[in-house]
């Protein structure tokens, strides 16, 4: 045998014939790197949707968290962040759910505020609202949020009804190596993350875990559990066209009760088991002329397990003991598939629009009127214009129609107009009209509290608790809004102040009425039994007008300092209700809230950070609780060490102090100071 | 015998190939360039045209795989014009005495077999170099007409490359900007622009393939734009990228610049005074979506090219 004729480096060995190709080719991409630059086509990488919209242009207030001020603000969790945004409060059902609302009008399910991840939206068709403790996103992944402080339904569709909350990770080839991160709090606060970016080409990777404990609030059965798993790919397919897909799958478990009492038989003491899961691809092309085609498509599958039965001696010698079967599980699976065309027709104008597809498939035996799953479609088509008429005047004009099975059509307009006093300042006014459209469980509510006796076999009591008016219709709001921006001192200084009215009709609440429980035997009717117990019926029942203002400020006059303040007044008028009902709703709006962050970096590479949030008296729907004012001030230090060139230490120290110790949502949940301390471990 | 004569012959028949085809009592030049890349093809394609009505010019064009040095040497050529990057050493370490004119290149990439650049006029002084980079007044210029206000310019070197970062600095210092230069890697860039992003006013991307390529542009660009730092490109793609504004000469300007520079030429030594010959024309490109998003308003690209241009002319 020839060793010579049989090596691999012969060049008539196959193996030969690789490694020639393969260093050809890589001599060929070399030669082609060097000049790429200077003549080839190269990737977008700022691209329209990668980029903050310009604030002097925009038809609608926005407020912008980058990162600076994601770390700046010491938040633990990324609700906490939207204490920075001017009108938007933050509260806390049960100590282990927050809520997240602006201007008001909220229970424990905020639903007037869309919130969408790189273009998903994470509403839930549950109970509406967004689960902030089941989204599959850590604060680390953020690159920045958007929040559109209004309603904007011509681009975003029903649901972004208050305001919308656009949220934009990080692409993945920002995440270098790996991060390991620890946090350490009070009341059991434990929270671990692993982040690692990997690139292979144009091929970029990144993953993120995390575990975290949480006890809540003090005294109080809060405690939770969090796993969460994430990723995001980005792939650059070609010059023009790139895939970004996101991944997730989150698993909560959650303590729970009626706060103050153990013994509530139909609310005991349990733990809720819940679990989202979701998968989202986004294509981008763009063409020579930019042109931008958007093409997504989703999917989410969501599960709360909370089942369970319960014993509960009625008192009553017929019945005695009775067990109730109580089945509060949801679940939804959600189909989503959208297109955007986004081109400009001359100099003056810029075209978008866009259709999409929804399906929702919800399963909430406990709330609905069979335990099969109820299917929601919805169809949208949406447009927006974006007309220069002169370099001073814009104006946009934009429609969604939307096609509920629910609710049947609805369109949202909006006509904006913004007029630049100067390139740096601006005068906006706009009028838009936005609907929300109720959940499946708003119209097809049917809630009952079965008791069946264990004494008498086949004696079963039934209260009906929870009931829809047949035929519900969108809530909508019609919008006024002036506003200002403002640069100064070379855009170290932005200055923004809106003037608002809001007026909401056909909003949906429930009327009460005594309504006497039904005994049956086998089913077949025996006898009512008023048990002074009520009937909730949800129906469009009220109109409410909010008037008011917001400021916000914000002054970097370098890369190491800045100030932040937001501040929102709101008058509200409530009308077609109750007294009792009229107090309630006025008192869900906040009158005043207000936010103030500075923060100064020193050249040892020392941050630090002071914060104040201010939340006036309200009470949250449906809470039968008044809280006071909420007063916190925040403490936040950290110092970034370098061990290396490619390894990086971080420490940093966070103090929440709760100013008045008032009660967070229910009565049971008192606001306290708090501790974290944190540190992080990079490696590139 | 029968071999020597058979070797002469052969000598003989090539300069004949060579000196056949261009007949004439004008200047010789040869162009070399690589027929398999299609940004030199063009380039080559250009630059006859503008020499074509040139009656006393004589161009033959010379593919660099059929290149042989040695025999180059010996040709009776009067200027070599080299498109290809990859022979530029080897005409540099072959000591030929006949000018050189090297086109297509950047300085980054010349340094690495060039190593007395910027200054090479005792070491290589017949040989000249069309960089492809702007020349630093210029780029330093269009930061300032952007905005007065920056005054901190982040530069990002390769080690091989940050003796050129003196010039720039010069400039800078004359105009009252402070460089913050860090030098980095194909490897490291991607960690070393977080520094710069956070230092900077504004980034100056130099013509480095080493730091500037497409691994390592996304990295640089979604970075330097979280710190909301502009970066000056060198390109048109790289500003298409994302990078804010800069000044770029397209091939045909190159080209033209080239071809001006040939008939001019009559000897290296009272022709040109230094080694590198930065690009003469040029426009002004800018990415208005990168410079709205950071609210930067400027003059649109063609009053900044007017500025610039009557700034150089003064």
């Amino acid at each position: 045998m020839n060793p010579v004729k049989n090596s691999p480096l012969n060049k008539y060995h196959p193996l030969s014939c690789f490694f020639i190709f393969f260093f050809c080719q890589t001599l060929l991409a070399k030669e082609f790197e060097d000049l790429t630059f200077f003549d080839a086509d190269i990737p977008v990488v700022l691209s329209a949707t990668r980029l903050a919209q310009p604030q002097t242009e925009a038809p609608a207030s926005i407020t912008i968290i980058d990162r600076a001020m994601i770390k700046l603000s010491g938040a633990k969790a990324i609700p906490e962040l939207f204490r920075l945004v001017p009108g938007m409060h933050v509260g806390h059902f049960r100590g282990n759910k927050p809520v997240v609302s602006y201007q008001g009008l909220s229970s424990e399910y905020p639903q007037g505020v869309q919130v969408l991840i790189d273009g998903r939206s994470v509403y839930s068709p549950l109970f509406g609202g967004v689960d902030w403790s089941n989204i599959p996103l850590v604060l680390e992944d953020i690159e920045r949020i958007e929040i559109i402080r209004g309603a904007n339904g011509s681009s975003f569709g029903s649901n972004a009804f208050q305001a919308v909350i656009n949220i934009t990770t990080s692409h993945a080839v920002q995440t270098d190596g790996l991060q390991v991160k620890s946090t350490l709090g009070e009341r059991g606060y434990q929270r671990t993350l692993f982040r690692g970016g990997f690139s292979f080409g144009d091929l970029d990777i990144r993953l993120t875990g995390s575990h975290l404990d949480d006890n809540g609030y003090a005294n109080n059965d809060d405690d939770s559990r969090q796993d969460l798993l994430t990723g995001r790919v980005d792939y650059q397919i070609t010059s023009q066209d790139n895939l970004q897909l996101n991944f997730g799958v989150v698993n909560t478990l959650k303590e729970t009760h009626t706060p103050g009492t153990l013994l509530d038989p139909f609310d005991p003491p349990r733990h809720i088991d819940e679990s989202n899961h979701s998968l989202h691809a986004r294509w981008e092309h763009s063409t020579m002329d930019n042109q931008l085609f958007i093409t997504q498509a989703s999917y989410t599958r969501h599960l709360s397990k909370d089942k369970f039965s319960s014993f509960y001696d009625v008192g009553n010698e017929l019945l005695g003991n009775t067990v109730s079967h109580l089945d509060y599980t949801g679940h939804y699976d959600r189909y989503d598939i959208e297109f955007e065309h986004q081109r400009h027709l001359n100099e003056q104008v810029r075209l978008s629009w866009g259709l999409g597809l929804r399906n929702d498939r919800v399963y909430l035996p406990g709330q609905l009127p069979s335990e099969k799953k109820f299917n929601h479609s919805l169809q949208r088509l949406f447009s927006n214009v974006e007309w220069h008429p002169t370099d001073k005047l814009i104006i946009n004009a934009g429609a969604l129609w939307e096609h509920s099975q629910l609710s049947g059509e609805s369109l949202s307009p909006r006509l904006a107009l913004n007029y630049l006093l100067t390139p740096t300042q601006s005068l906006r006014a706009s009028a838009l009209h936005a609907v929300r459209s109720p959940v499946i469980v708003e119209d097809k509510m049917l809630a009952d509290i079965p008791l069946e006796s264990i004494t008498t076999p086949g004696l079963v009591l039934t209260q009906p608790f929870l009931r829809s008016q047949s035929g519900l219709d969108p809530e909508t709001v019609d919008s006024i809004e002036f506003g200002y921006h403002g640069l100064f001192i070379d855009n170290a200084l932005t200055l923004d102040i809106k003037l608002f009215r809001n007026e909401y009709d056909k909003l949906i609440d429930t009327t009460s009425q005594n309504t006497p429980a039904s005994l049956t035997l086998f089913g077949a009717p025996l006898v009512n039994v008023n048990l002074g117990l009520e009937l909730h019926t949800l129906n469009n029942l009220y109109y409410t007008n909010i008037n008011g203002y917001e400021i916000e400020i914000n002054y970097r006059p370098d890369k190491n300092n800045m100030i932040h303040i937001g501040y929102a007044y709101n008058h509200t008028n409530v009308g077609h209700v109750s007294n009792n009902s009229l107090k309630n709703l006025l008192f869900s709006v906040p009158t005043d809230v207000l936010n103030i962050l500075a923060s100064h970096t020193f050249e040892n590479k020392i941050w630090s950070s002071v914060a104040f949030y201010y939340t006036g008296s309200m009470e949250y729907l449906e809470s039968g609780n008044p809280q006071g004012p909420m007063r916190r001030l925040d403490f936040n230090a950290g110092k970034t060490v370098n061990l290396s060139p490619h390894q990086e230490l971080e420490l940093s120290f966070h103090l929440q102090l709760a100013l008045d110790k008032n009660t967070d949502f229910l009565r049971e949940f008192s606001l306290d100071n708090r501790a974290f301390f944190e540190i992080s471990y990079a490696y590139n | 015998m029968y071999s020597e004569i058979k070797s002469c012959l052969v000598r003989l028949l090539l300069f004949a190939a060579i000196l056949l085809p261009t007949a004439s009592f004008g200047q010789h030049i040869t162009i070399i360039y690589d027929k398999n890349n299609q940004y030199q093809s063009r380039f080559l394609k250009l630059l006859s045209t503008q020499l074509a009505p040139q009656q006393n010019l004589t161009l033959t064009t010379l593919s660099t795989d059929t290149l042989s040095i040695p025999h180059l040497k010996k040709a009776p050529i009067d200027l070599i014009v080299n498109l290809d990057n990859k022979t530029t050493e080897a005409l540099i370490s072959s000591n030929v005495e006949t000018t050189v004119f090297h086109a297509l290149t950047t300085l980054s990439r010349t340094k690495n077999f060039v190593s007395c650049l910027p200054n090479c006029q005792n070491k290589h002084p017949n040989h000249y170099f069309f960089v492809l980079d702007q020349p630093p007044s210029r780029q330093l210029k269009l930061i300032q007409l952007i905005n007065p206000n920056y005054q901190k310019i982040g530069v990002l070197a390769t080690p091989q490359s940050k003796d050129l970062i003196t010039k720039i600095k010069r400039i800078a210092s004359f105009n009252k900007l402070t460089i913050n230069d860090y030098v980095s890697n194909t490897a490291d860039v991607r960690y070393r622009i977080d520094d710069v992003s956070k230092s900077s006013d504004i980034i100056l991307a130099t013509a480095d393939t080493g730091i500037y390529n497409t691994a390592s542009l996304s990295q640089i660009l979604l970075t330097s734009y979280r710190y909301k730092t502009p970066i000056i490109g060198f390109s048109k793609g790289f500003i298409k990228a994302g990078a804010l504004a800069g000044s770029v000469s397209n091939v045909d300007q190159l080209a033209q610049h080239l071809s001006e520079q040939i008939l001019q030429f009559k000897t290296a030594n009272d022709f040109l005074l230094n080694n590198i010959i930065y690009p003469k024309y040029f426009n002004v490109l800018s990415n208005r979506n990168v410079a709205k998003s950071l609210n930067l308003h400027f003059p649109n690209d063609v009053v900044l090219k007017a500025q610039l241009m009557a700034d150089e002319a003064d």
